[in-house]
Protein backbone atom coordinates (compact mmCIF):
# COMPACT_ATOMS: atom_id res chain seq x y z
CA UNK A 1 0.00 0.00 0.00
CA UNK A 2 2.85 2.39 1.06
CA UNK A 3 4.84 1.49 -2.02
CA UNK A 4 1.98 2.18 -4.00
CA UNK A 5 1.05 5.59 -2.73
CA UNK A 6 4.58 6.80 -3.06
CA UNK A 7 4.45 5.74 -6.83
CA UNK A 8 1.40 7.63 -7.42
CA UNK A 9 1.98 10.92 -5.81
CA UNK A 10 5.89 10.88 -7.38
CA UNK A 11 4.08 11.75 -10.62
CA UNK A 12 4.31 15.41 -11.19
CA UNK A 13 1.42 15.68 -12.63
CA UNK A 14 -0.20 14.32 -9.68
CA UNK A 15 1.23 16.49 -7.64
CA UNK A 16 0.14 19.42 -9.32
CA UNK A 17 -3.21 18.29 -9.41
CA UNK A 18 -3.29 17.57 -5.49
CA UNK A 19 -1.66 21.15 -5.21
CA UNK A 20 -4.74 22.46 -7.53
CA UNK A 21 -7.25 20.66 -4.78
CA UNK A 22 -9.51 20.66 -7.57
CA UNK A 23 -12.88 19.42 -5.89
CA UNK A 24 -13.73 17.21 -8.78
CA UNK A 25 -10.28 15.64 -8.79
CA UNK A 26 -10.54 14.79 -5.41
CA UNK A 27 -13.74 13.28 -5.15
CA UNK A 28 -12.03 11.34 -8.61
CA UNK A 29 -9.37 10.33 -6.30
CA UNK A 30 -11.50 9.39 -3.17
CA UNK A 31 -13.43 7.30 -5.38
CA UNK A 32 -10.46 5.70 -7.20
CA UNK A 33 -8.96 5.11 -3.46
CA UNK A 34 -12.05 3.13 -2.45
CA UNK A 35 -12.14 0.82 -5.39
CA UNK A 36 -8.81 0.14 -4.82
CA UNK A 37 -9.05 -0.69 -1.15
CA UNK A 38 -12.15 -3.26 -2.29
CA UNK A 39 -10.68 -4.74 -5.23
CA UNK A 40 -7.03 -4.75 -4.94
CA UNK A 41 -5.52 -3.54 -2.27
CA UNK A 42 -7.37 -4.75 0.81
CA UNK A 43 -6.50 -8.29 1.49
CA UNK A 44 -9.59 -9.41 2.87
CA UNK A 45 -11.81 -7.45 0.84
CA UNK A 46 -13.67 -11.09 0.49
CA UNK A 47 -13.95 -11.79 3.94
CA UNK A 48 -15.63 -12.04 6.08
CA UNK A 49 -18.90 -13.08 3.91
CA UNK A 50 -22.40 -13.21 5.83
CA UNK A 51 -21.78 -17.12 6.29
CA UNK A 52 -18.31 -16.39 7.98
CA UNK A 53 -19.69 -13.71 9.86
CA UNK A 54 -23.04 -16.09 10.93
CA UNK A 55 -20.00 -18.85 11.90
CA UNK A 56 -18.69 -16.04 14.01
CA UNK A 57 -21.69 -15.34 16.04
CA UNK A 58 -22.33 -18.81 17.07
CA UNK A 59 -18.84 -18.95 19.25
CA UNK A 60 -19.53 -19.00 22.44
CA UNK A 61 -23.24 -20.22 22.02
CA UNK A 62 -24.95 -22.70 23.56
CA UNK A 63 -25.04 -25.86 20.95
CA UNK A 64 -28.25 -26.67 20.03
CA UNK A 65 -29.85 -30.37 21.17
CA UNK A 66 -30.67 -32.11 18.79
CA UNK A 67 -31.25 -36.17 17.63
CA UNK A 68 -30.24 -37.98 14.66
CA UNK A 69 -30.47 -41.78 13.44
CA UNK A 70 -27.01 -43.33 12.88
CA UNK A 71 -26.65 -45.31 10.08
CA UNK A 72 -27.35 -48.76 11.75
CA UNK A 73 -30.85 -47.20 13.02
CA UNK A 74 -29.59 -46.35 16.72
CA UNK A 75 -31.19 -42.85 17.61
CA UNK A 76 -28.03 -40.24 18.73
CA UNK A 77 -28.40 -37.48 21.20
CA UNK A 78 -26.01 -34.74 21.28
CA UNK A 79 -26.49 -34.77 24.76
CA UNK A 80 -24.91 -38.20 24.69
CA UNK A 81 -21.89 -36.57 24.60
CA UNK A 82 -21.51 -34.34 27.43
CA UNK A 83 -18.36 -33.75 28.86
CA UNK A 84 -17.06 -34.54 25.47
CA UNK A 85 -15.52 -31.96 22.66
CA UNK A 86 -17.43 -32.74 20.02
CA UNK A 87 -16.94 -32.09 16.23
CA UNK A 88 -20.02 -31.94 14.13
CA UNK A 89 -18.91 -32.07 10.53
CA UNK A 90 -21.51 -31.56 7.89
CA UNK A 91 -20.70 -33.47 5.29
CA UNK A 92 -22.80 -34.43 1.45
CA UNK A 93 -22.32 -37.82 -0.68
CA UNK A 94 -21.78 -34.91 -3.48
CA UNK A 95 -19.79 -33.11 -1.79
CA UNK A 96 -16.18 -34.04 -2.98
CA UNK A 97 -14.51 -31.86 -0.81
CA UNK A 98 -16.00 -33.05 2.20
CA UNK A 99 -14.65 -36.44 1.31
CA UNK A 100 -11.32 -34.95 1.33
CA UNK A 101 -11.72 -34.24 4.93
CA UNK A 102 -13.31 -37.24 6.17
CA UNK A 103 -10.61 -39.58 6.61
CA UNK A 104 -8.66 -36.91 8.82
CA UNK A 105 -11.41 -36.99 10.86
CA UNK A 106 -11.48 -40.26 11.07
CA UNK A 107 -7.85 -40.28 12.16
CA UNK A 108 -7.94 -37.47 14.38
CA UNK A 109 -10.97 -39.60 16.10
CA UNK A 110 -8.43 -42.40 16.80
CA UNK A 111 -6.01 -39.70 18.29
CA UNK A 112 -7.91 -37.84 20.55
CA UNK A 113 -10.72 -40.37 21.76
CA UNK A 114 -8.85 -41.20 24.65
CA UNK A 115 -8.79 -37.27 25.56
CA UNK A 116 -12.50 -36.70 25.10
CA UNK A 117 -13.36 -36.02 21.60
CA UNK A 118 -16.08 -37.37 19.85
CA UNK A 119 -16.79 -36.95 15.89
CA UNK A 120 -20.24 -37.02 14.53
CA UNK A 121 -20.68 -36.65 10.68
CA UNK A 122 -24.46 -35.16 10.14
CA UNK A 123 -25.37 -35.94 6.61
CA UNK A 124 -27.04 -32.99 5.43
CA UNK A 125 -28.61 -32.05 2.23
CA UNK A 126 -28.38 -35.27 0.83
CA UNK A 127 -31.01 -37.45 -1.34
CA UNK A 128 -28.78 -40.38 -0.62
CA UNK A 129 -30.28 -43.61 0.59
CA UNK A 130 -28.74 -44.22 3.86
CA UNK A 131 -27.27 -47.66 2.95
CA UNK A 132 -25.51 -45.58 0.23
CA UNK A 133 -24.21 -42.83 2.81
CA UNK A 134 -23.26 -45.91 5.18
CA UNK A 135 -21.33 -48.06 1.89
CA UNK A 136 -19.87 -44.27 1.25
CA UNK A 137 -18.71 -43.92 4.59
CA UNK A 138 -17.02 -47.09 4.74
CA UNK A 139 -15.65 -46.86 1.02
CA UNK A 140 -13.50 -44.00 2.69
CA UNK A 141 -12.82 -45.57 6.41
CA UNK A 142 -14.83 -43.61 8.82
CA UNK A 143 -15.79 -45.64 11.83
CA UNK A 144 -17.42 -42.28 13.94
CA UNK A 145 -20.62 -42.57 13.97
CA UNK A 146 -22.49 -41.12 10.94
CA UNK A 147 -25.87 -39.35 11.55
CA UNK A 148 -28.50 -39.86 9.12
CA UNK A 149 -32.58 -38.75 8.83
CA UNK A 150 -34.76 -37.63 6.63
CA UNK A 151 -34.70 -34.84 4.62
CA UNK A 152 -36.88 -32.95 7.35
CA UNK A 153 -34.86 -33.61 10.17
CA UNK A 154 -31.50 -33.01 8.56
CA UNK A 155 -32.85 -29.92 7.53
CA UNK A 156 -33.68 -28.79 11.06
CA UNK A 157 -30.53 -29.67 12.53
CA UNK A 158 -29.02 -27.73 9.05
CA UNK A 159 -30.75 -25.20 10.37
CA UNK A 160 -30.15 -24.63 14.03
CA UNK A 161 -26.22 -24.78 13.08
CA UNK A 162 -26.76 -21.90 10.59
CA UNK A 163 -28.26 -23.56 7.76
CA UNK A 164 -25.09 -25.12 5.87
CA UNK A 165 -25.05 -22.29 3.11
CA UNK A 166 -21.60 -24.55 1.92
CA UNK A 167 -20.13 -27.96 2.83
CA UNK A 168 -18.32 -29.09 4.79
CA UNK A 169 -18.67 -27.13 7.50
CA UNK A 170 -17.70 -28.44 11.04
CA UNK A 171 -18.70 -27.03 14.40
CA UNK A 172 -16.13 -27.34 17.21
CA UNK A 173 -18.65 -27.83 20.68
CA UNK A 174 -16.59 -27.56 24.14
CA UNK A 175 -17.13 -29.80 26.91
CA UNK A 176 -19.73 -27.51 28.57
CA UNK A 177 -21.75 -27.47 25.42
CA UNK A 178 -21.07 -24.28 23.78
CA UNK A 179 -19.81 -23.76 20.41
CA UNK A 180 -16.15 -22.85 20.06
CA UNK A 181 -15.77 -22.40 16.43
CA UNK A 182 -17.52 -23.24 13.23
CA UNK A 183 -15.30 -23.38 10.12
CA UNK A 184 -17.23 -23.11 6.68
CA UNK A 185 -15.16 -24.93 3.79
CA UNK A 186 -11.98 -27.20 3.67
CA UNK A 187 -9.32 -26.88 5.81
CA UNK A 188 -5.78 -28.59 6.25
CA UNK A 189 -5.82 -31.17 8.52
CA UNK A 190 -3.30 -29.29 10.84
CA UNK A 191 -6.28 -26.89 10.55
CA UNK A 192 -8.65 -29.09 11.55
CA UNK A 193 -6.44 -30.73 14.58
CA UNK A 194 -5.81 -27.00 15.99
CA UNK A 195 -9.61 -26.55 16.16
CA UNK A 196 -9.63 -29.94 18.23
CA UNK A 197 -6.84 -28.76 20.48
CA UNK A 198 -8.17 -25.60 20.95
CA UNK A 199 -12.13 -26.83 21.82
CA UNK A 200 -10.00 -29.06 24.07
CA UNK A 201 -8.49 -26.39 25.97
CA UNK A 202 -11.83 -24.08 25.99
CA UNK A 203 -14.63 -24.90 28.04
CA UNK A 204 -15.74 -27.52 30.74
CA UNK A 205 -15.28 -26.83 34.72
CA UNK A 206 -13.19 -29.61 35.67
CA UNK A 207 -15.86 -31.23 37.86
CA UNK A 208 -18.08 -31.41 35.08
CA UNK A 209 -15.11 -33.28 33.56
CA UNK A 210 -14.51 -35.27 35.79
CA UNK A 211 -18.29 -36.39 36.45
CA UNK A 212 -18.41 -37.62 33.06
CA UNK A 213 -16.25 -41.27 33.99
CA UNK A 214 -14.96 -41.95 30.35
CA UNK A 215 -13.80 -37.89 30.40
CA UNK A 216 -9.75 -37.65 31.17
CA UNK A 217 -9.15 -35.77 34.32
CA UNK A 218 -8.74 -31.94 33.28
CA UNK A 219 -5.33 -31.90 34.48
CA UNK A 220 -4.39 -34.90 31.86
CA UNK A 221 -6.24 -33.08 29.18
CA UNK A 222 -4.02 -29.60 29.43
CA UNK A 223 -0.65 -31.54 29.70
CA UNK A 224 -0.22 -34.28 27.89
CA UNK A 225 -1.14 -33.49 24.43
CA UNK A 226 1.12 -30.22 24.60
CA UNK A 227 3.85 -31.68 26.31
CA UNK A 228 4.51 -33.98 23.44
CA UNK A 229 4.03 -31.29 20.82
CA UNK A 230 5.25 -27.96 22.09
CA UNK A 231 4.55 -26.38 18.78
CA UNK A 232 0.95 -26.88 18.92
CA UNK A 233 0.92 -25.16 22.09
CA UNK A 234 2.77 -21.83 20.63
CA UNK A 235 0.53 -22.06 17.52
CA UNK A 236 -2.80 -22.49 19.68
CA UNK A 237 -1.54 -19.50 21.36
CA UNK A 238 -0.03 -17.47 18.67
CA UNK A 239 -3.55 -17.75 16.96
CA UNK A 240 -6.21 -17.22 19.94
CA UNK A 241 -10.34 -17.61 18.61
CA UNK A 242 -10.69 -15.00 16.25
CA UNK A 243 -10.44 -16.69 13.16
CA UNK A 244 -13.04 -18.44 11.44
CA UNK A 245 -11.55 -19.44 8.11
CA UNK A 246 -7.62 -19.63 8.35
CA UNK B 1 -18.21 26.14 -3.69
CA UNK B 2 -17.20 23.36 -0.87
CA UNK B 3 -13.75 23.29 0.49
CA UNK B 4 -11.54 20.73 -1.21
CA UNK B 5 -11.14 19.11 1.61
CA UNK B 6 -14.88 18.32 2.74
CA UNK B 7 -15.01 17.53 -0.76
CA UNK B 8 -13.04 14.70 -0.44
CA UNK B 9 -14.02 13.45 2.76
CA UNK B 10 -18.33 13.47 1.49
CA UNK B 11 -16.92 11.22 -1.62
CA UNK B 12 -14.79 9.18 0.67
CA UNK B 13 -17.87 8.75 2.78
CA UNK B 14 -19.87 8.36 -0.50
CA UNK B 15 -18.05 5.59 -1.52
CA UNK B 16 -18.04 3.48 1.54
CA UNK B 17 -21.42 1.94 0.79
CA UNK B 18 -20.20 0.61 -2.14
CA UNK B 19 -17.58 -0.84 -0.66
CA UNK B 20 -19.49 -2.62 2.27
CA UNK B 21 -22.05 -3.83 -0.63
CA UNK B 22 -18.84 -5.69 -2.52
CA UNK B 23 -18.05 -7.22 0.49
CA UNK B 24 -21.58 -8.24 1.84
CA UNK B 25 -22.94 -8.71 -1.40
CA UNK B 26 -20.95 -12.45 -2.37
CA UNK B 27 -23.94 -14.84 -2.17
CA UNK B 28 -22.11 -18.07 -3.48
CA UNK B 29 -21.99 -19.62 -7.15
CA UNK B 30 -23.98 -18.07 -9.75
CA UNK B 31 -25.26 -19.24 -13.17
CA UNK B 32 -27.04 -17.46 -15.31
CA UNK B 33 -28.98 -18.37 -18.58
CA UNK B 34 -27.47 -15.59 -21.24
CA UNK B 35 -30.79 -14.05 -23.14
CA UNK B 36 -31.79 -16.71 -25.65
CA UNK B 37 -33.62 -15.51 -29.54
CA UNK B 38 -36.44 -16.76 -30.84
CA UNK B 39 -35.84 -20.04 -32.61
CA UNK B 40 -37.88 -20.43 -35.57
CA UNK B 41 -39.53 -23.51 -36.10
CA UNK B 42 -41.32 -25.38 -38.86
CA UNK B 43 -44.17 -27.10 -37.63
CA UNK B 44 -43.72 -30.75 -37.91
CA UNK B 45 -40.19 -30.62 -38.24
CA UNK B 46 -37.53 -30.86 -35.37
CA UNK B 47 -35.08 -28.00 -35.02
CA UNK B 48 -32.04 -27.45 -32.71
CA UNK B 49 -32.22 -24.45 -29.85
CA UNK B 50 -28.86 -23.88 -28.02
CA UNK B 51 -29.63 -22.66 -24.48
CA UNK B 52 -26.66 -21.16 -23.23
CA UNK B 53 -25.24 -20.55 -19.55
CA UNK B 54 -22.42 -19.15 -17.80
CA UNK B 55 -20.70 -20.17 -14.66
CA UNK B 56 -19.86 -17.28 -12.03
CA UNK B 57 -15.59 -16.88 -11.87
CA UNK B 58 -14.23 -19.16 -9.14
CA UNK B 59 -16.64 -21.73 -9.52
CA UNK B 60 -18.03 -24.94 -11.10
CA UNK B 61 -20.65 -26.83 -11.70
CA UNK B 62 -20.37 -30.59 -12.11
CA UNK B 63 -20.74 -31.42 -16.10
CA UNK B 64 -23.76 -33.85 -17.20
CA UNK B 65 -21.83 -36.77 -16.67
CA UNK B 66 -19.56 -36.47 -13.58
CA UNK B 67 -16.73 -38.90 -13.16
CA UNK B 68 -17.99 -39.95 -9.71
CA UNK B 69 -21.15 -41.70 -8.68
CA UNK B 70 -22.42 -39.46 -6.14
CA UNK B 71 -21.37 -36.14 -7.78
CA UNK B 72 -24.72 -34.73 -8.94
CA UNK B 73 -24.82 -33.94 -12.80
CA UNK B 74 -25.92 -31.10 -14.58
CA UNK B 75 -29.22 -31.49 -15.95
CA UNK B 76 -31.72 -29.76 -18.06
CA UNK B 77 -36.01 -30.51 -17.47
CA UNK B 78 -38.20 -28.64 -19.53
CA UNK B 79 -41.80 -28.45 -19.80
CA UNK B 80 -43.38 -27.54 -23.22
CA UNK B 81 -46.54 -26.37 -24.21
CA UNK B 82 -49.03 -29.14 -25.97
CA UNK B 83 -48.40 -29.83 -29.60
CA UNK B 84 -44.59 -28.99 -29.05
CA UNK B 85 -42.07 -32.02 -28.60
CA UNK B 86 -39.33 -31.83 -27.11
CA UNK B 87 -36.62 -34.34 -27.97
CA UNK B 88 -32.99 -35.17 -27.07
CA UNK B 89 -31.12 -32.50 -24.66
CA UNK B 90 -27.13 -32.75 -25.43
CA UNK B 91 -24.74 -31.19 -22.77
CA UNK B 92 -21.73 -30.56 -23.81
CA UNK B 93 -18.65 -32.43 -22.73
CA UNK B 94 -17.53 -31.62 -19.48
CA UNK B 95 -14.01 -30.16 -19.10
CA UNK B 96 -11.77 -32.45 -16.84
CA UNK B 97 -10.05 -30.41 -14.39
CA UNK B 98 -8.61 -31.03 -10.67
CA UNK B 99 -8.67 -28.44 -7.72
CA UNK B 100 -6.99 -27.74 -5.01
CA UNK B 101 -9.37 -29.52 -2.48
CA UNK B 102 -8.14 -33.19 -4.50
CA UNK B 103 -5.10 -32.37 -6.71
CA UNK B 104 -4.92 -35.86 -7.59
CA UNK B 105 -8.28 -36.16 -8.86
CA UNK B 106 -9.75 -35.05 -11.92
CA UNK B 107 -13.51 -33.87 -12.37
CA UNK B 108 -15.35 -33.64 -15.25
CA UNK B 109 -16.74 -29.83 -14.83
CA UNK B 110 -18.18 -26.56 -16.50
CA UNK B 111 -17.09 -23.73 -15.83
CA UNK B 112 -17.44 -20.22 -17.70
CA UNK B 113 -19.70 -20.17 -20.76
CA UNK B 114 -21.47 -24.19 -21.28
CA UNK B 115 -24.21 -24.27 -24.05
CA UNK B 116 -27.24 -27.37 -24.13
CA UNK B 117 -28.73 -28.12 -27.50
CA UNK B 118 -32.43 -29.20 -27.06
CA UNK B 119 -34.01 -31.04 -29.51
CA UNK B 120 -38.14 -29.34 -30.28
CA UNK B 121 -40.36 -30.37 -32.46
CA UNK B 122 -44.15 -28.44 -33.39
CA UNK B 123 -46.30 -30.97 -34.55
CA UNK B 124 -47.73 -30.48 -37.50
CA UNK B 125 -51.08 -29.45 -36.79
CA UNK B 126 -49.86 -26.69 -34.33
CA UNK B 127 -50.99 -23.11 -35.14
CA UNK B 128 -48.41 -21.13 -36.53
CA UNK B 129 -47.38 -18.41 -33.28
CA UNK B 130 -44.77 -17.60 -30.44
CA UNK B 131 -44.57 -20.30 -27.88
CA UNK B 132 -42.61 -20.04 -24.61
CA UNK B 133 -41.11 -23.09 -23.05
CA UNK B 134 -40.04 -23.34 -19.19
CA UNK B 135 -37.98 -25.55 -17.26
CA UNK B 136 -35.09 -25.96 -14.36
CA UNK B 137 -31.37 -26.23 -14.66
CA UNK B 138 -30.37 -28.29 -11.86
CA UNK B 139 -26.76 -27.52 -10.87
CA UNK B 140 -23.96 -28.00 -8.17
CA UNK B 141 -21.54 -26.34 -7.71
CA UNK B 142 -18.50 -25.76 -5.80
CA UNK B 143 -15.35 -23.58 -5.25
CA UNK B 144 -11.93 -24.00 -4.54
CA UNK B 145 -12.67 -25.14 -0.98
CA UNK B 146 -16.34 -25.95 -0.36
CA UNK B 147 -19.79 -26.79 -2.26
CA UNK B 148 -22.80 -25.65 -2.54
CA UNK B 149 -25.94 -27.75 -2.29
CA UNK B 150 -28.03 -28.20 -5.33
CA UNK B 151 -29.77 -25.40 -7.06
CA UNK B 152 -32.40 -24.86 -9.82
CA UNK B 153 -32.15 -21.90 -12.18
CA UNK B 154 -35.05 -21.67 -14.53
CA UNK B 155 -34.44 -21.68 -17.94
CA UNK B 156 -37.33 -19.97 -20.37
CA UNK B 157 -36.80 -19.67 -24.02
CA UNK B 158 -39.65 -19.28 -26.81
CA UNK B 159 -39.64 -20.82 -30.15
CA UNK B 160 -41.58 -19.08 -33.19
CA UNK B 161 -43.62 -21.94 -35.03
CA UNK B 162 -44.10 -21.34 -38.52
CA UNK B 163 -45.63 -22.86 -41.65
CA UNK B 164 -43.70 -25.20 -43.82
CA UNK B 165 -43.43 -24.86 -47.16
CA UNK B 166 -46.14 -25.82 -49.54
CA UNK B 167 -45.48 -29.29 -50.33
CA UNK B 168 -45.47 -29.88 -54.28
CA UNK B 169 -48.79 -30.35 -56.36
CA UNK B 170 -49.41 -33.85 -57.80
CA UNK B 171 -52.28 -34.88 -59.51
CA UNK B 172 -54.07 -37.27 -57.79
CA UNK B 173 -54.22 -40.46 -60.00
CA UNK B 174 -57.14 -41.18 -61.95
CA UNK B 175 -59.04 -44.14 -61.63
CA UNK B 176 -59.06 -46.28 -65.06
CA UNK B 177 -63.18 -46.63 -64.71
CA UNK B 178 -63.22 -42.57 -65.06
CA UNK B 179 -62.95 -42.71 -68.76
CA UNK B 180 -63.83 -46.51 -68.92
Amino acid sequence: MKSLTSYFTSFSWARRVTLRRDPVVLIVLAMLASLLLVFGLNPISHDPTPEDLAAARMQGQVAHEFVLPDTEGKMVHLSDFRGKAVVLNFWATWCTPCKVEMPWFAELQKQYASQGVQILGVDTRDDAAMEDVAAFAKDIGVDYPILVGKPSEQNAVANDYGGMPVLPETVFITRDGKVSEKALGLRTKNQIEESIRKTLYQGGSQQQIVEKQSAPAVGEVLRSPVESRPEILNSVRSHGQGSVRE
Amino acid sequence: MMNPTKSFLVALLLCLPLAGQEQFARKGPTVTMSPASVASLQRGKAGSVELHFVVGAGFHVNSNTPTEEFLIPTTLDLDAPTDIVIGRVTYPAGKMASFPFSPKQKLSVYTGEFAVSVVVRPLAEVLPAEYAVHGTLRYQACDNAACYPPKRLPVDFRVRVVKGPRPPRRNPPQSPHVHG
